[in-house]
């Protein structure tokens, strides 16, 4: 599989979702250790507070914000898509409680890789994921039938809401993983 | 280069706006840092700016 061609979708029947959500994403899972950190993780929330204490809180409050303007379930596998594409394992091994509570699956997110051809996948996820992997890609390169393709799902104010949601994940990991580059570096000079 | 829009305009004010303000709130924030130089910033800034065809 090309994991930055974003297939064509077939349009499946519109399917109705909610503008914002009431659960909270920094929900404690304290019988499932696995589910991992809140949104900013703690990893770059240390780095933040040593480098740039003052971006510390409002990228927490917009974490907080996409996490409860978006879908949960259809934010968690894009997030998890965005970590696979970019090589972020450690993003990878995080859960968002807030996900969980909405029954995303281990056996689901299992089959993440294979989301066009599996049907664990309905189309509105599938057209959220290819346009996350277009997103990621090549963003510049996204086309209006790219869009066109998620607002068979999602009204236009959804829609604004999930590419910042993008826009705000993509940046969380690739920030991650360009201060873990450069720290490491720093330690072996 | 002209830019399609990729959907309608909001009949009044802006689309969601909580979230919005957390976007410009967060966005303040970075340009506030003062650990680059400006002329460093703003070509990293334009540089975003093409990246991402924003053309502000």
């Amino acid at each position: 599989m090309t994991l930055l061609a974003a297939p064509r979708l077939q349009s499946g029947p519109p399917k109705e979702l909610d503008g914002r959500f009431s659960g909270s994403y920094f929900a404690v899972m304290t019988d499932e250790p696995e589910a991992g950190p809140p949104a900013v993780s703690s990893a770059l929330s240390e780095i933040l507070a040593m480098l740039a204490p003052g971006v510390q809180q409002p990228i927490s409050e917009l974490h907080e914000e996409v996490w409860n303007t978006v879908e949960p379930e259809i934010l968690e596998l894009c997030r998890l898509r965005i970590a696979a594409l970019l090589g972020d394992d450690g993003e990878a091994q995080r859960r968002a409680p807030a996900a969980r509570s909405a029954s995303l699956t281990e056996e689901k997110i299992r089959d993440l890789r294979y989301w066009p051809d599996s049907k664990r996948f309905s189309e509105a996820e599938k057209a959220c994921l290819a346009f996350t992997e277009q997103f990621v890609g090549d963003v510049r390169g996204i086309t209006k039938e790219d869009a066109d393709a998620v607002l068979v799902h999602l009204d236009p104010e959804a829609f604004y809401g999930f590419v910042i949601a993008l826009l705000v994940l993509d940046g969380h990991q690739r920030l991650m993983l360009a201060s873990n580059r450069v720290l490491d570096m720093e330690k072996d000079l | 280069m002209t830019k399609q829009r990729k959907i309608p305009a909001p009949e009044s004010g802006r689309y969601q706006p909580q979230l919005g303000a957390s976007l410009d709130a967060y966005q303040d924030a970075v340009v506030k840092l003062n650990n680059l130089d400006p002329i460093t910033t703003e070509l990293v800034r334009l540089r975003c700016g093409r990246q991402h065809d924003c053309h502000t």
